[in-house]
């Protein structure tokens, strides 16, 4: 019997050249070592550290499709797509399934020249092969990971969004994700962010589903943000209950630079997120962010580790889950601060709110100092609705949905506060409320884009 | 308006409210008072229908309807409005979106259409002069930061905005300073009129100077144990609880 792993590293032996043949050359460079990291660390299993409250293996075991050829529906995403956030200013790209798909008429020499410069892989190591060569994998590669490992075997293409240094206008890129097929498939989707010292990038980033076929994702992400660079990433996963989604993102920051993420989980069924942020450069500040709405049976697991390698760097973490139905919440954030890392700054809260007597919550925040002139904090809490605030509430005639609503979306609304991109934060507030109100992914009149 | 026959209510196995009597008329004030742990606030949880009190006798009629029957938001559409002992904190609800949701809910029971949105900024700031709550407070969460005067200004000030018919005021008053029941007071009384009645919990006698009750009412191990006119009050603020305890 094929187990999860081989069911994957067979196909690869016997599609190797057609996969090669169909991918961006710099990712074909990588698959030999991605072996190697499977073949001797495995896929994580239960026992793994960073993997306790997520079944790898299990989620692995499906016979998930992979489009090694590359074809495309030919549909055209950038005509049909009806979800671009209202009043926002964004250069808009798509990938269908894991296959980067270009506007109409993109003018590539253009966008080479242009201060956010999204090219797909596959052009990168054409038009810029020193950068990419430089970047791709230099983050990834530092971690003994199973699952970015079998990403980088099998992935084929993704974007480079690269931000150039000394723009002085902030730009905002945002690549929508929509799985399309009507089987059950797996994507592997790879990105690229360069941010050059002094540039500055909101990147937006949209996970969905069209149809309710099954998806596996993986999809690795890796941001390296040079000295004083600034760089936002907002992560929305509104994915269909069938979706199994795992998700890397490492980042590398360098002297004085900032980044900030987002998560906003609605979506997935099984989903994982995995982040690693290494603090570079003294002065580096970093600030994560993530929310879960979660019901039916879902799993939001998120794995965070940041390190402080050096001095006087800040690190804030804020995660606050709302769990209904029998979903399961998983928090684990670690802050490493270093022995030379002295004059550290580190807040790191989880709170959880079960609206049911069946979801659960799992929280792990955890600190590893080892230097002595650090001010570090973390907290937890699990709860549940406030009871006497409901009736509060229900006294002044506010019915008890609706009030569960508004004491739930006061909840969550102190990560969504965080979100200083007007046009970003009303849209993800909203469907926040679509989510509380059930109605997330109900197809909207006229459009037939989505599930 | 109200008629409370025989009631009985449990909170966690205990039995607090030992079969109580009490009947408000139109227009009326009542007041209630009693020892703390006599279960003054028992019954007012009792009349709005908080779930962790569990009636197991007697009955509840407003205007006709068995209340018991309704859920606490069809008892406040009803008419039936507590100003609580404790007003709670309600942090990232803002008081203006709390109101609007309390408004709007209300004139869908009513079968109204909801109120344009400049017309309930107008009522908030009408509303809102009559307990002298600043325009700031309507940004903040509900009772968020507020003083434990603010938290009872605003009662009074939710009170205006929804317009009941039956106010409970649960110890309204205790823990203000002078200045501040007086504005609680005055602004209760401006809400008066010969269709509204209220039960109020007070221990003060200065209360009772501002409402000039038609009915006392002495609330004594979950019964109501006597009854009387103003005087009834001012008697138990001169003499406390233990003349009437010898008497029962
Ligand atoms: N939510 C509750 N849980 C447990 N016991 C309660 C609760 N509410 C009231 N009690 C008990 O009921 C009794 C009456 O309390 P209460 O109605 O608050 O009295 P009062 O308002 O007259 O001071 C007290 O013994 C109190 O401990
Ligand atoms: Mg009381």
């Amino acid at each position: 019997m094929k187990n999860s792993l081989t069911q994957y590293t067979e196909l690869f032996a016997q599609y190797r050249q057609v996969l090669e043949q169909n991918a961006a050359p710099v990712l074909n460079n990588l698959r030999d070592a991605a072996l190697n990291v499977l073949n001797s660390a495995g896929l994580p299993t239960a026992k793994s550290e960073r993997y306790r409250y997520c079944d790898v293996q299990k989620l692995l075991e499906p016979d998930y499709g992979l489009n090694i050829r590359r074809v495309t529906s030919g549909r055209n995403l950038y005509r049909d797509f009806r979800c671009a956030i209202p009043k926002l200013e964004a250069d808009l790209f798509h990938t269908e399934n894991d296959v980067p798909v270009l506007p109409p008429d993109y003018d590539v020499r253009k966008a080479l020249a242009s201060d956010v410069c999204v090219v797909t892989l596959r052009q990168a190591s054409d038009l810029l092969p020193e950068i990419v060569q430089q970047h791709l994998h230099s983050l990834a590669s530092q971690h003994n990971d199973g699952l970015m490992a079998l990403n980088t075997l099998l992935s084929q293409d993704g974007w480079l969004v690269y931000a150039k240094g000394g723009s002085a206008q902030k730009h905002t890129v945002q690549v929508v994700n929509t799985a399309t097929g009507r089987t059950p498939m797996m994507m592997n989707r790879r990105l690229l962010v360069i941010a050059e010292p002094g540039a500055s990038l909101d990147l937006i980033l949209c996970d969905r589903t069209d149809g309710d076929a099954g998806f596996l994702s993986t999809q690795v992400t890796e941001v390296v943000i040079g000295e004083g660079a600034d760089v936002k990433v907002s992560v929305l996963d509104e994915t269909n209950q069938h979706t199994t989604r795992f998700s890397n993102l490492l980042v590398r920051q360098d002297v004085n630079s900032r980044f900030t993420l987002n998560e906003l989980t609605l979506g997935s069924g099984q989903s994982r997120s995995t982040t690693d942020v290494l603090l570079a450069g003294g002065g580096a500040y970093v600030e994560l962010n993530g929310t879960v709405i979660a019901d039916g049976s879902q799993l939001a697991d998120h794995n965070i580790e940041v390190v402080h390698a050096v001095g006087g760097c800040q690190s804030d973490m804020l995660y606050k889950y709302v769990l209904g139905d029998s979903s399961v919440g998983a928090f684990a954030g670690k802050v490493l601060v270093r022995q030379d890392a002295q004059q550290t700054i580190s807040q790191q809260t989880n709170a959880n709110l079960c609206t049911s007597d069946t979801a659960r919550a799992f929280s792990q925040p955890m600190l590893e100092i080892y230097a002595d002139d650090v001010k570090c904090n973390h907290g937890s809490t699990v709860g549940k609705l406030d009871e006497a605030a409901l009736l509060y509430m229900r006294q002044r005639g506010i019915e008890e949905n609706e009030a569960r609503l508004l004491l739930q979306h006061a909840f969550v609304n102190e990560v969504l506060e965080r979100i200083d991109l007007q046009p970003l934060r009303d849209r993800l507030s909203h469907l926040v409320e679509q989510k509380f109100r059930g109605r997330l992914g109900k197809r909207c009149k006229g459009c037939d884009f989505c599930g | 308006m109200l008629e409370i026959r025989n009631l009985h209510a449990v909170v966690e196995g205990k039995e607090i409210l030992k079969g109580v009597n009490l009947t408000i008329g139109d227009g009326e004030v009542h007041v209630l008072m009693g020892p703390n742990g006599s279960g003054k606030s028992t019954l007012s949880h009792v009349l709005v229908g908080n779930p962790r009190y569990e009636v197991t006798e007697g009955s509840i009629t407003f205007n006709g309807k068995d209340i018991l029957a309704l859920s606490p938001e069809d008892r406040s559409h009803e008419g039936i409005f507590m100003s609580f002992q404790a007003p709670i904190e309600i942090p990232g609800v803002s008081m203006t979106n709390f109101m609007r949701a309390a408004i709007n809910a209300k004139r869908k029971y009513l079968g109204l259409e909801p109120l344009k949105g400049s017309e309930f900024l107008n009522l908030l700031r009408e509303k809102r002069q009559i307990v002298g709550l600043d325009a700031h407070f309507m940004s903040r969460g509900v009772n968020e930061g507020f003083s434990g005067g603010e938290r009872k200004r605003n009662e009074i000030f939710q009170m205006a905005m929804l317009e009941p018919t039956f106010s409970i005021l649960d110890e309204t008053d205790s823990g203000l300073d002078v200045d501040a029941l007086r504005i609680v007071a005055e602004g209760f009384n401006r809400l008066r009129n010969e269709k509204t009645s209220a039960m109020v919990i007070t221990h003060y006698q200065r209360m009772l100077d501002y409402l000039k009750p038609d009915f006392v009412h002495v609330l004594m191990d979950g019964q109501i144990v006597r009854e009387g006119d103003a005087q009834l009050g001012y008697d138990i603020e001169n003499r406390g609880f233990d003349w009437i305890r010898e008497t029962v």
